[in-house]
């Protein structure tokens, strides 16, 4: 069946957004789709995206009916906007930054654990339900507005933050079946997504706008998370092509970070006038504060910003209180406590804050965005006499004052006087993901440049060494690289070295490890001691080898092998080099991982 | 009631859709457009509708003017404003509460409304007025042939209407905002 529609989707921390563009037409002609949503009770309207929150109604409300929406299933939760406004009065029965969880090793993933530290009472959802439900109202958007085409049929492209690791990115691949996606749906990275937003902006020309060698390094601060990326420019056969070469580290910090820092200085402000704020107020004041943000943060801003809380009863205006803030305050507090200028060899401070850690997700301790760059400049040598572009994206950049002191913070860093300049428009930062994840399925069809790179990892294999047993200590690890960095789509590797013994009728489980930085590693590398830093380690892969299949004996001598689908899927098989049988292993998300706390 | 009236909504109810649903609400509660029946005292105690699934299940529908109310109360506080008596404050009080809500209001009708400048001339400029152009996209003050004049207001039009859907229960339409409780 052909494609009529290429869909991008951005599943974000904080919003969704859904966008399509008619395949059959000969120009990519992007448009938002409107997400129908609850945005009250008994009311609902049509949105440009889909704040990703999702509230779990009460039996009486369910019972009532005040979340139905019409001609649509009756959902487990209540999504989107309400959904939003309801976590501010509400918290303990609303499910923000799910997302946020899926690459959270430390728990388990498919356990009913959101609201995280909700009372016993409310029924909690896992964090891949989660997301499947946030999935399966865009779906069902689509299928009501284009009831012709169903999404099924479609070319449809998820985007995925490139720091996502490869347990995070199957659950998402799980949670989007699950909602009803095409078994043939790509995913795509999220800062791969708003180069190819700038790439469609800007057609043919981007040619004329770089050159060989030169670098783009993608800067994506959204709500709550910051991703990093470096592209490329390289040429082929006289082609100028692109090339990611590295991504950053998953870094939970954004703009959400930026509106409760300025929260707490007005709160502050508001208790030395002798308010104390409710909880009510508080939401309104984190609204306010993130108005009066982007005020004071635009290049011909006011020098100061009344941030006003409404009283809560009806008599308004008697309860009305209000503060000031000026630019400088707001300046010294966000420029300088999230884009600080610092020195090339500086790395995020990495102890945490409070003497004891959560549970809860890993917020960054280090909220100062420009170290986590250097340290991503550090670990990515770039030619020094070409240029470098950066690609600022997320609604953090409208604000003028921070994007000049993004890229003041990052000529810093460069050693050479080699210019470094911002790339794109201010036109879409809210939508760029979504849109450049359709032009990217409509290209697919119809051919233009495609950013090659292939996985953003090198994973690894713990296998334990054979050497003396000493008593009560576990025999040394050692890591086996089985994918390198950069393994393409569509390719696979038998990786060399010697073989491992599966015991038949159990369960072999192997430890396995994954890292941003090493590049050189290859095939069969065997690695004896590394960096906590270095190698990261995620869920455990597992294989069940059963009698029948083993064919009579206990014991089937394995080397491994590994593969990269055309759709970007990586797999990992063990092989019987003797008979040539294979067996894929199969990734282990419901075992926490114990990750070291800080 | 008139029979051509009754017939209509006969073909109406056949060919289904939400006039049919409107005309089975109105047939089974009475008069859906109604004010409440219930006293204004039961609603600050407690809801004034039997709160019954079947019923809820049939989308009924409110007013938009309604909605629309609601919708500025709920994310603006209009009506907490402009219902409030303001004689014995400041205007640096009023100021401070009314630009908050000013914001959130303009929020809501861009959302819904999208609302624009009906004329690309700015204020103070001048304008030719094709003849024969509506009264209603442009009002005319003076006596002039020329058919050239100064722009006073640039009046407004909405590019859209998207008031918020309502399914609720009938009895409910004219509620605005709910009692707020803290237990």
């Amino acid at each position: 069946m052909t494609k009529q529609y290429s869909i991008g989707i951005d599943l974000g921390t904080t919003n969704c957004v859904m966008s399509y563009a008619n395949l059959l037409a000969d120009r990519p002609h992007i448009e938002l789709l409107r997400i129908r949503q609850v945005t009250a009770l008994n009311e609902h309207e049509e949105l440009e995206y889909l704040p990703s929150f999702l509230y779990l109604p009460t039996e009486q409300e369910t019972e009532a009916g005040v979340f139905d929406l019409p001609d649509y299933p009756v959902y487990p939760t209540v999504n989107g906007y309400f959904a939003r406004q309801a976590s501010a009065e509400n918290p303990e029965r609303t499910i923000a930054a799910a997302k946020s969880w899926l690459c959270h090793a430390s728990v388990d993933r498919h356990a009913a654990i959101l609201p995280w530290q909700a009372p016993d009472e409310i029924a909690k959802i896992s964090p891949v339900a989660a997301s499947r439900f946030l999935l399966r109202q865009l779906v069902d958007s689509w299928q009501r507005s284009f009831p012709t085409a169903p999404i099924e049929n479609q070319q449809v492209v998820l985007t995925v933050p490139a720091s996502f690791d490869l347990a995070a990115r199957e659950l998402t691949r799980e949670a989007a079946l699950g909602a009803g996606l095409p078994a043939d749906f790509i995913l795509l990275e999220e800062p791969q997504a708003a180069v190819y937003h700038w790439l469609e902006t800007t057609g043919e020309n981007w040619r004329q706008t770089v050159k060989e060698g030169d670098s783009l390094m993608v800067c994506d601060v959204g709500g709550g998370t910051t991703d990093l990326t470096l592209v490329q420019v390289c040429s082929e056969a006289g082609e100028l092509n692109l090339r990611r070469i590295a991504v950053g580290n998953h870094l939970l910090v954004g703009g959400d970070n930026m509106d409760l820092a300025l929260a707490h200085l007005a709160a502050q402000k508001f208790s030395q006038l002798g308010h104390k704020l409710n909880a009510w107020q508080s939401t309104s004041l984190w609204h306010a504060c993130r108005r009066a943000k982007e005020s004071l943060l635009s290049s011909d801003g006011p020098a100061a910003e009344t941030i006003s809380v409404l009283g809560r009863s009806s008599k308004l205006v008697a309860g009305t209180i209000s503060i000031e803030v000026d630019r400088e305050e707001v300046q010294s507090l966000l420029v300088d406590g999230f884009f600080p200028f610092c020195e090339s060899t500086e790395l995020p401070r990495r102890e945490s804050q409070s003497g004891f850690q959560e549970v809860g997700l890993p917020f960054e301790p280090d909220t100062g965005i420009t170290r986590h760059v250097a340290e991503f400049v550090a670990n990515n040598v770039m030619s020094s006499d070409s240029d470098l572009y950066l690609l600022l994206n997320g609604g953090v950049f409208k604000g003028s004052v921070l994007r000049e002191r993004a890229v003041q913070a990052v000529r810093r860093l460069r050693q050479s006087e080699s210019s470094v300049r911002i790339l794109g428009k201010l036109d879409d930062l809210d939508f760029a993901v979504s849109r450049g994840a359709t032009y990217y399925g409509w290209a697919k069809h119809h051919g233009g440049v495609r950013i090659r790179g292939g996985t953003a990892r090198s994973y690894y294999v713990g296998i334990e060494s054979s050497g003396l047993a000493v008593p009560g200590m576990p025999r040394p690890l050692q890591a086996v690289c089985v994918v390198p960095l950069g393994m393409e789509e569509g390719s696979e590797v038998s990786v060399p070295g010697r073989e491992v013994g599966l015991v038949v009728g159990r369960a072999a489980k192997f430890r396995f490890f994954a890292s941003a930085t090493r590049k050189d590693d290859r095939p069969g590398t065997v690695l004896k001691f590394w960096d906590e830093d270095e190698l990261i380690e995620t869920s455990p892969m597992e294989l069940l080898l059963d009698m029948d299949e083993a064919q009579d004996s206990s014991f089937v001598p394995v080397t491994f092998l590994s593969k990269v689908s055309e759709l970007g899927v990586l797999e990992l098989w063990c092989k019987h080099n003797a008979s040539g049988r294979q067996w894929k292993l199969e990734l282990n998300v419901r075992d926490a991982v114990e990750v070291p706390q800080a | 009631m008139s029979l051509g009236l009754a017939i209509r909504a006969f073909f109406a109810a056949l060919k289904g859709g939400v006039t049919a649903q409107r005309i089975a609400a109105a047939i089974n509660n009475g008069a859906g457009d109604s004010p409440p029946l219930a006293s204004e005292k039961a609603i600050t105690t407690s809801p004034p509708v039997d709160v019954n699934r079947n019923q809820t299940k049939q989308p009924s529908t409110r007013s938009d003017a309604l909605t629309l109310l609601a919708a500025l109360q709920r994310e603006a506080r209009l009506l907490d404003l402009i219902m409030e008596p303001i004689d014995g404050f400041q205007d640096a009080q009023v100021g401070a509460a009314a630009r908050e809500v000013l914001r959130n209001s303009r929020q809501v009708v861009n959302r819904m409304f999208a609302v624009e400048p009906l004329s690309d001339v700015n204020e103070g400029e001048s304008l030719e007025i094709s003849p024969g152009s509506s009264p209603n996209a442009f009002r005319i003050s003076g006596a002039n042939s020329s058919g050239k004049g100064i722009v006073a207001h640039r009046g407004w039009k909405a590019t859209l209407c998207e008031v918020p859907s309502w399914h609720g229960v009938p009895d409910e339409a004219w509620l605005l905002a709910p009692v707020e409780v803290d237990i």
